[in-house]
Formats: C-alpha cells, structure tokens, sequence
C-alpha cells in the first residue's frame, strides 16, 4: 500500500466571496459553509470564526479537531465510513492542508449524569503559558461554534456534531483538488533494507461510550480486540475521535492522522528500523481478565509480525494504563523490546507518589509527557471563541468562569491534549 | 487507605475488579470483584442472581476477613466471575 | 558584579581537626574563618565571598542531642548572616551525615537561608534528608574531596545569588522526590524514538519516569469470631446521597464523609448517585447495592452471620487521590472506626 501525500502549507485564512486556495492563503465562503454545516438542521445557528497562532485568544468548550484531507487518486474517501464507503484507503494520492484545524465547540447539556461519559470542558489557549499544552495553539483553526437544538439525545448531538466538523473538513480539502501540491510525501512500509530490526506501533486507543468514544471506519470500538492496520489507513482519516470525556487526555481526529509516533517511525524507516504496521488496541476495559487477554493478544501480533521493537502508546486516564502495563510486559517476555511514553501524577506540588497508578518492572523506557496534576494560571486574553464562561464541574451542574479573565486552574485536566500520549508535545516530568 | 486500616490492627477485605493494581500496591486482603464500574453485582443477570452473586462475593469478603494472611492474597469465587 | 557571599560551613569534629571518635562529643564550637574541608572551599571561592564562620559539632553531640545541637546551630547561624550554608562534605560517615542533614534542614526551613551538603549516596542520611536541602553524591571516602569541592562550593555560589536550580540530573544534586515539568527540545515522540533505537542497538538508555515499588504493610490479625464482629462498610467508588449533600469532587476529592445507613435495608437507586469520574456510572445508579453491598450485609447481620452491620457508610472519591492523602483519610477514618468499635472493614473499589 503505497500513499502519496501532498501537503498545502497554509499560512493564512480569510473570509471571501468564494472558498478557494490563493496561493498559502485559505479563502473561506462563510455563508456556503454555515449552510454546509446547518443542512441536517440539528443546529440553531453557527458562528464560523478563524484563529490563528499568536493571537490573545481562548478558544473554550472544544469537541474534536479535525484535519482538512481529501483523497484525489485511488481507492475509497477519507474519514472512511463517515463521509464515504468502507473501501480499504491507503493508498494513492492524498491532499491536505497543512497547518489548519477544523474544530467544533458546543456546550453539549450535562444532564447532572455524573460517571465517564459526559463531555468536559477543553480549552485552547493560543499564547501564553497555556499554549503549550496543545499543538493547536500552531494551527490556524477554523472554529465552528454550535448553538445546539435543546432536546435531542445524547447520541444525536455527538453525531450530528461529528458529520458536521468531518464535511467541513472536507469542503475545505476541495480548494485542493486539481492543483499540484508544493509537497509531496510518499508512504511506504516496503522494506529495502531487511537486515534492521522490526519496530510495530501499538496504539492504544479508549472507547467506552457516548462522548467517550473512537470510530474506526465509522465504527466505534467499544469492544475492539486488537487488530492489524496499516499505518496510511490512519493517515487517511480511518480513525475519528468522538472522545470529550478527559479532554487532557484525548487524542482528537487531527492527531490520528498527524500522529507524531507514526512520524517517527516512518521517518526513521529503512534507516533505523524497519516499520511493519500498527497494532491498534484498547483501553479501558473493565476486568482484569479482560485486560490481561487484550495484553496477550497484541503481544501474539507482534510476535506473528516476528517484531523486534515496539512504540507503545495509549489514551485515557486511570485504570487504562493497566493493559498499557500489562502489554509492555506481555511484549517484553516474548522478547521485544519496549518504549512507551505516558503522562504521570506528581500530586499538586511535584511531591505525590505514585507518579503512576500502575506499573510493571518490564517499564524500564518510559518517556514523560507531563502531567495535569499541577496548577495552571492563564492569563487574561483578549478573545474568546465558542462562548463567554468555562464550565467547570459538570457533574455536579456547573459552576461557571468568565473565560476572557484570567483563569487559576487547580489542574490542568481541561486544557486540550495537555496530556496527550501520542507525543506531539515537549512537556515532561523531571526529577528536581 | 485500606492499607493503612490493616497497620492500625484493622482488618480489611478489598473488593475490586483490578485485582492485579491492588497487589501491586500491597493491600492484604484482595477480592476478585466483577468489573469496574459494578464491583460487586452483574447487571446481565436478574435481580435476584445478581443480589446472589452480591451475596457470594460479600461471604468470599468475611472469610478473607478471617484468614491470616502475610502477603497480598487474593481471595476469588470464580463463579461470579463474567 | 554581585556582591562577595556569606557562606557557614558546619564540618564534624573529626574534619575540624579537633580530634577522632574519642572527641564525638565535642560541643558546638565556632571559628570565624574556613577549617578543614573549608579551606578548599575558599580557595575554589576566591573573590566571589568568604566563610564567616565554621561550626564544629561532634558526630554524637549531634545525633544524640538532637534538638539541643540544632537550636545551638541555628542560633549560632542566625547571628552570622549567611547567604548560604554549606555542611560537611560527609561521605558515608552515618552520624556525620545526619549531622550535615539536620542543620542544613533546620537552617532551610527555620531560617529561610538555601543549603547544600555532600555525601555518598548509600549514606543513611539520603533518605531522611534530600527532600530537605540539596545533597551532592560523593565517593565513599575522602579520597573524593577534591572532586567535590569545586563542585559544592560552585553550587553554594548559585544557591546564594538566588540562581534557579535546574532538574537534578543537569545539576547534579540527588533527586529530592519533586517532580518538576520542564519543556524538553525534543518532542516525547522524538525522545521515544530515540530511545527505542538505543534499546534496540544496545546503548545505554534512562527512563523519564522511574517505577514505583510499593511498601507493603503488616495485615491485621484475621477475625476470630464473626457473629460478634461490627463490619464497617468503606468505598471508595463516591456513592454519595442524591444531591451530593457534601459537594463531593469527582476526581482529586481529599474528603471523607459518613452517612447513616443503620435504618437502610439497602440502598435505593433514586436516594444515592456516583459521582466518581472514572467510571461509567450507569449500573450504580440502577442498582448502588453493585458498588456499596449493604443489602447483602444487611441480610446476614439480621441472620446472624455477622454481629452488626457500622451505622455508618463511609465513602470518599478514589481518582487521582495521592498516596499522602490516602494515608491522611486513612488515618482519620481508623480513628472514627475505633471510636465506634468497628472490627473489621469491607472496602470496595471500582
């Protein structure tokens, strides 16, 4: 399977009378695209609004980011399952654009539920302290912000929210249709040089439920016993996030197909190591048993793929980084040896032990991707995208912060990907 | 925290599903329970097996209680085990 | 240019030359110029300060005399004003190190005045101390004095002018169990991948995160006689009454409450909610008796299976609780439990 990938660097992004690419500058039609998203009228109203890096804003109540891609040659659609056939992608010519996130905010009704599955608050700042804890603080985003129907279902929400975030990614991925695009990448796990090692990448992903939830193909993986995949499917959007239950934790669509992981291991291909795929597992499951088998079963995988090195990640919180764990040390025993990257506890002040919840003496290269533990101060900001307050304790109905102030967070939970696993950032813990 | 109550002289028996985590950290007295989010119930059944499987899992919990242990020890009714 | 520092070197009876162990028990003695080790720390110095003073105490003065050694230091230090202090270089000497420990301690969080010591790593005083001051690993003997002279008083410099200390493996000092978060040059990608090819091709790697190992405890001795015995009914799953009366977080809680449940045969979906916010709630709320068993034990203390059922549940939240915490809870909930004349506990987690 061998995947083209053009890239449409984009530096720019305003509004006009017609969406189009003008050189690195994204036009964008407002009306045309708020009546895109409005069409299966689930929505009241929609604010279209783009911010871009370097700007004093606060972009609040964040759902998914999704990157704009679209498939020009070969076989199947991007975001799979969602906005085209199940066809096995992968292959062929894919554009994207590079530099750009669409994201969705909406204040989705908390319902008092309590328990996982509700939709927690995210926030992206764009300067400022917070802006490294998410990689969207580099990309010029194109923020839907959603007045949501009252009185719809959960589930009805979450996809409607969905179809509307993948569509308008894909109506701006169209200004790129029948150019050239500046760069091109190609994707390729053909192996030339067979004597280097074989590194797999297992990916962890969480998927419990409504809110809580990632879809492979546009199938959710509640259930999912590990599988093969090869790693272009992901860069063809075969992996949408519905997931807003943690959102420090949560790896957005964007990330599924910019996974820095996949990155490094294609990057480093036929040079370091030889890539053979992707073991995509899940997390969360609620026995032990359970996540003793999903352990075994990547581990047989990688053996089958007569692997000699693993990358491993996983999202999501708690219990979790149990079958992390448990494959580290499945795969270590047969052999292959392990790297893993996770975030840690620490407590509020650094001196909280453990730093993990569980783990195992085969996790001996672990990399650190930070921690939500400690406070977070943010400072005012000048603008604020997709409202006006923050929401914090949902389950118990919500207690509301004006978002333009300055913000004292006790953790940072709610900062968007602040602790998400699959590397894109450089925060780590460090021994003081 | 249960922990803790067993080195005040206080014996406890601790009902998870994580039973590899509670090991891991020392606690005594573990006892296998069903899944995270219903330790001590199976929703799939009936109400009346399900209170059974309460009861079998609770009975597993006092006998833990009065056993003597040294190292962690899982206590498991593999009958109640989904 | 900053102005010259103040430096107190406090140094054992042994390195200030007054005698070995017959003198041990030498006194608080005070010189106002550098003794023994301290010579090379002026020299390493030179224009950038001085040592005011020089303490001398003897290994089991201090170690024995505790509190009245530490109050004859920190008075003695108050008066010389220091910038910094600097105890020992100790090596594995145990009393001496502990010494060292205690006054930089003392002076650190009595006096607000930053120090640093020096010893080997297998010195008993390293677990007691390094979370208290700054502690420089050393060899086992003072054949590593002139390595680490330079270093300590180099470091002492920086602690005096009020540099910013960095992680300890870039300075290094020994980890003092405080994590800080840092931004890497590298992405955690990045830094994973280079690390799976040096594991990969043999060279030598470190973890970021080192892994815990746990200490186990002494259980309590079993039950002899069940149908005499109170049971308390302990969760951690954050059931707590419709309305979440004590406004219980759903992670991060470092609360415990009791609710009366003397007068309940079980516990009724519309009276209690989950609040935890690790779990998928649903099966709680259908039926709380699956997190919390009071129906069940409510059954065998009417048949006689066990003495009596705690009048009270107790609960707490149990995400993201650090281990101190838990400890704190733990404590004060044995407290209640004998109070109350409870024998044993049935704790159930999600």
């Amino acid at each position: 399977m061998r995947l083209e990938m053009g890239t449409f660097p984009i530096t720019e992004a305003t509004f006009g009378p017609r969406t189009e690419l003008d050189g690195t500058r994204l036009v964008i039609d407002h009306d045309e695209l708020a009546a895109l998203v409005l069409e299966n009228g689930f929505f009241r109203r929609v604010r279209i609004e783009i911010v871009s890096p370097g700007e004093s804003a606060r972009i609040i109540h964040l759902l998914d980011a999704i990157e704009p891609r679209i498939k020009v040659e070969g076989p199947g659609e991007t975001f799979p399952g969602f906005l085209g056939s199940v066809e096995t992608v992968g292959e062929g010519r894919t554009h994207r654009l590079g530099g750009v996130a669409v994201m969705q905010s909406a204040e989705i009704p908390g319902r008092g539920k309590g328990g996982l599955l509700m939709v927690r608050e995210g926030i992206v700042d764009m300067t400022g302290p917070g802006a490294a804890y998410s990689p969207f603080s580099q990309t010029i985003n194109i923020v839907l912000t959603l007045e949501l129907e009252p009185n719809f279902s959960d589930e009805e929400y979450d996809r409607t929210i969905r179809l509307a975030g993948l569509k308008a990614a894909r109506y701006l991925a169209r200004t790129t249709v029948d150019r050239r695009a500046p760069q091109y990448r190609t994707y390729d796990l053909t192996i030339s040089c067979p004597a280097l090692p074989r590194v797999v990448y297992v990916h962890q992903i969480q998927s419990q439920g409504t809110f809580a939830r990632t879809f492979f193909y546009g199938k959710p993986l509640d259930h999912l016993i590990p599988t093969l995949v090869h790693p272009n499917e992901l860069l063809d959007g075969a992996l949408v996030s519905g997931n807003y239950a943690y959102q420090s934790m949560k790896t957005p669509t964007w990330l599924h197909g910019n996974n820095p992981v996949i990155e490094q291991l294609y990057d480093r291909h036929g040079r370091d190591w030889n890539f053979v795929g992707v073991i995509l597992s899940r997390g969360h499951f609620y026995g032990i048993s359970e996540k003793q088998h999903s352990a075994n079963h990547v581990a047989k995988l990688a053996r089958m793929w007569n692997a000699d090195g693993a990358m491993i990640t996983w999202e999501g919180g708690g219990n979790s980084i149990i079958e992390a764990m448990l494959t580290i040390q499945a795969l270590e025993r047969a052999g292959i040896k392990t790297t893993a990257i996770s975030y840690e506890l620490g407590g509020a002040d650094g001196t909280g032990t453990p730093l993990l919840l569980y783990s195992v003496p085969e996790a001996d290269a672990l990399v650190s991707c930070g921690t939500y533990e400690r406070p977070l101060r943010l400072p005012s900001v000048k603008r604020v995208v997709g409202g006006r307050t923050i929401r914090c304790d949902p389950a118990k109905g919500g207690h509301h912060l004006p978002a333009h102030q300055s913000l004292q967070l006790d953790t940072s939970l709610q900062m968007y990907c602040g602790t998400n696993q699959v590397g894109f950032g450089r925060r780590r813990g460090i021994d003081f | 925290m249960a922990k803790v109550m067993e080195a005040s002289g206080i014996p406890v028996a601790l009902i998870t599903a994580l039973t590899t985590l509670a090991k891991d950290v020392g606690a005594p007295r573990i006892v296998q329970g069903v899944r995270i989010p219903h330790p001590c119930g199976n929703p799939a059944l009936p109400s009346d097996r399900d209170r059974a499987v309460r009861r079998r899992i609770v009975m597993m919990a006092l006998k833990a209680l009065q056993t003597s242990v040294v190292n962690p020890t899982s206590f498991v009714d593999p009958s109640v085990l989904i | 240019m900053t102005s010259p520092i103040r430096i107190v070197h406090y140094v054992n009876q042994f390195f200030g030359g007054i005698g070995g162990e017959e003198r041990a028990d030498t006194e608080l003695l005070i010189r106002e110029h550098p003794v023994g080790p301290g010579v090379g720390i002026a020299r390493a110095l030179g224009e950038r300060g001085r040592i005011v003073a020089t303490l001398i105490g003897g290994d089991n003065y201090f170690t024995e005399r505790m509190d009245v050694a530490r109050s004859a230091a920190l008075e003695a230090i108050e008066r010389y004003r220091p910038d910094v202090v600097i105890a020992g270089p100790a090596f594995n000497a145990g009393r001496y190190g502990m010494a060292c420990g205690e006054v930089c301690k003392a002076v650190t969080e009595t006096l607000r005045i930053p120090s640093v010591t020096a010893m080997s790593p297998h010195n008993p005083a390293v677990s007691l101390y390094r979370r208290s001051t700054y502690i420089l690993p050393t060899g086992e003997s003072a054949a590593s004095m002139p390595h680490i002279l330079p270093r300590l008083t180099a470091f002492a410099h920086r602690l005096a002018i009020g540099d910013a200390i960095g992680p300890a493996e870039r300075e290094g000092y020994m980890p003092r169990g405080i994590r800080g978060i840092i931004l890497d040059e590298r992405s955690a990608a990045q830094r994973a991948a280079e690390m799976l090819k040096a594991k990969l091709t043999g060279e030598p790697y470190q973890t970021e995160i080192p892994v815990e190992v746990f200490q186990p405890v002494s259980p309590a001795a079993p039950l002899q006689d069940l149908t005499t015995a109170t049971i308390a009914l302990v969760t951690t799953s954050g059931l707590v009454p419709r309305g979440n009366p004590d406004g219980f977080k759903s992670m991060n809680e470092s609360r415990w409450a009791t609710y009366p449940v003397k007068h309940l045969d079980a516990l009724a979906p519309d009276e209690w909610e989950p609040i935890h916010g690790g779990y998928d709630a649903r099966f709680a709320r259908e039926n709380p008796n699956r997190v919390v068993p009071l129906d069940v034990l409510r059954e065998l203390e009417n048949e006689g299976v066990i003495g009596r059922l705690h009048a009270d549940l107790i609960v707490t939240v149990g995400v993201g609780t650090p281990v101190e915490v838990c400890q704190r809870m733990g404590e004060e909930i044995v407290d209640e439990l004998h109070r109350a004349n409870v024998s044993a506990a049935i704790f159930t987690s999600n």
